[in-house]
């Protein structure tokens, strides 16, 4: 079957300040359809202008992205976003938010309304429906984040570092929900992580890119078994495994960044 | 509580010097004194004077803001939303900022008479560049990743500007707005000094004509009580539009 998105040669060049900063140089990889991908890196290395470029929200310098076989020429809108920060839009109660994308869309009143309600069922907070975004908490607000991008059903999501700002027992409880959901509907999902664990415990494949210029340095395929219990597989010898692996590849750009970051 | 009644005391205990002062030390010429302020007041009060030029100035202040600040956020999204646009007539918008705007006053008498028109543009003037400039740094300050979302779920332009930016310049209007009516008042009664037959600004200058102290104060007064009615009025708008903000957020937006 042929690949959801296709990346192909992209370079991502910035120019900032009469300076150019190179972001990306000639990554290729495949999305495949369904599919759990995580995008690795050390910090810096371009991860989220990927995504970016992958939501045709930024245009390639060069190279091309491919989505369903037609090339990315404007804002791709079967692709939900998740962005690292939540931007849910504060004026706006937690159904007001999961409503939008479905009154964008010119939906009935009465439709909007009862799909946002079921989605937020789904997500566990029917009882804030009436609540706005600064009387959440950080982990109902990514919840709400997840339902609004979930409620009009688009065929793929981006996600950029969506559990980052969390604590560690919440994000768990959240890479938890996102597998339900994932394994539920079958979406193809790419979200960028810069968590090992995060990346192994949710995802089919990882990418894996250098500093930068962020450069493709590897594919890995994640073999663990599919159900997941998110808790379980940290403890099999596949895992510790891969682990190893990865941290192999990422160390040495790992250390540098942090050099550099000092 | 124990606050109020401290204000309490202070403001009785001002008027007594007021008083005081103006029966012993300092010639009730010059700053007369609060017993005969108010029996200025009150006669006023009873003839309708009072309601009668405090209602001219109502009229000239609101209608004033109103269309100031309508054509301020109009010229504001636009501006805002055409950044090269934007560029391009900067240095005009800030030259014609740079005037005094009570400058214009002799003109606009030329223009629309020294009638009630020629108050409202005055403030109208005033308020177009406070909520003007305060609703292109909100157009601006819109959160990039709400727009980049909201087009990933295919809002269209006009979409965006109504679904995001206008109610994300929401709270920067508001801002401007609230900036904006004592303005408003300025320009209505510096107006009515100028030139006219009516209006608490008109009380104030004929008065002054008369040295007539006590009416000069009442007409103070009126306009004093009036603006702290006008500020408690957009205060109530404010909390009833920006309710979804938090609260000590909201609070800084009233410290301006």
């Amino acid at each position: 079957m042929k690949p959801l998105v296709e990346v192909d040669r992209v370079s991502k060049v910035f120019e900032k300040d009469g300076r150019t900063v190179e972001a990306l140089r000639e990554v290729s990889f495949d999305v495949r359809r369904g599919e759990l991908l995580a995008l690795i890196g050390a910090s810096g290395c371009g991860k989220s202008t990927l995504l970016n470029l992958m939501g045709g929200l930024l245009m390639p310098s060069a190279g091309e992205i491919r989505y369903d076989g037609a090339p990315v020429r404007d804002v791709n809108t079967r692709m939900g976003y998740i962005t690292q920060h939540d931007t849910l839009l504060p004026w706006r109660t937690v159904e007001g938010n999961v409503r939008i994308a479905l009154e964008l869309k010119g939906l009935s009143a009465a439709e909007q309304a009862e799909r946002a309600r079921a989605m937020i069922r789904r997500v566990g907070l029917a009882e804030f429906e009436r609540h706005y975004p600064h009387e959440l908490s950080g982990g109902m607000r990514k919840r709400v984040g997840l339902a609004r991008a979930l409620v009009y059903d688009p065929e793929a999501l981006l996600m950029d570092e969506p559990f980052g700002a969390l604590d560690a027992q919440l994000r768990v409880v959240m890479q938890g929900e996102l597998l339900r959901i994932w394994e539920a509907s079958g979406k193809t999902i790419v979200f960028v992580t810069h968590d090992l664990d995060e990346a192994l415990v949710l995802s089919d494949r990882i990418v894996v890119l250098s500093r930068r210029p962020g450069r493709l340095k590897a594919i890995v395929d994640v073999a663990l078994p599919r159900p997941r219990d998110i808790n379980g597989v940290r403890y099999l010898p596949e895992y510790r495994d891969l682990h190893a692996r990865l941290w192999d590849l990422l160390k040495d750009d790992v250390l540098a960044a942090a050099e550099t970051d000092r | 509580m124990r606050l109020w009644i401290t204000r309490g005391i202070l403001a009785v205990a001002f008027v007594l010097a007021w008083e005081a002062a103006g029966l012993w030390v300092i010639d009730p010429f010059f700053i007369s004194r609060p017993s005969l302020v108010a029996a200025v007041l009150v006669e006023w009060t009873l003839n309708g004077r009072l309601i009668h030029h405090t209602w001219i100035t109502v009229q000239e202040m609101l209608l004033g803001l109103a269309l100031g600040s309508l054509v301020g956020i109009v010229v504001g999204l636009a501006l805002g939303l055409r950044p090269g646009l934007a560029r391009l007539l900067d240095p005009f918008v800030m030259g014609a900022y740079a005037l005094p705007k009570v400058a214009l006053g002799p003109l606009f008498i030329l223009w629309f008479g020294i009638g009630i028109t020629m108050k409202i543009m005055l403030s109208a003037v005033i308020v177009f560049f406070l909520v003007f400039f305060n609703t292109l740094a909100g157009v601006r300050a819109v959160d990039r990743s709400l727009v980049a979302v909201i087009r990933m779920m295919g809002a269209t332009r006009a979409q965006v500007v109504r679904k995001v930016v206008i109610p994300s310049a929401l709270v920067w209007i508001f801002l401007g707005l609230r900036v904006s009516v004592p303005y408003a008042l300025i320009g209505a009664v510096v107006g009515e000094i100028i030139a006219s037959n009516r209006g608490l600004g008109f009380l104030l200058s004929s008065a002054a004509g008369y040295l007539d102290t006590p009416g000069l104060f009442a007409a103070l007064i009126a306009l004093m009580v009036l603006a702290i009615l006008v500020n408690g009025g957009v205060d109530l708008l404010e909390r009833r539009f920006l309710k979804w903000r938090p609260a000590e957020a909201a609070g800084d937006g009233g410290g301006l």
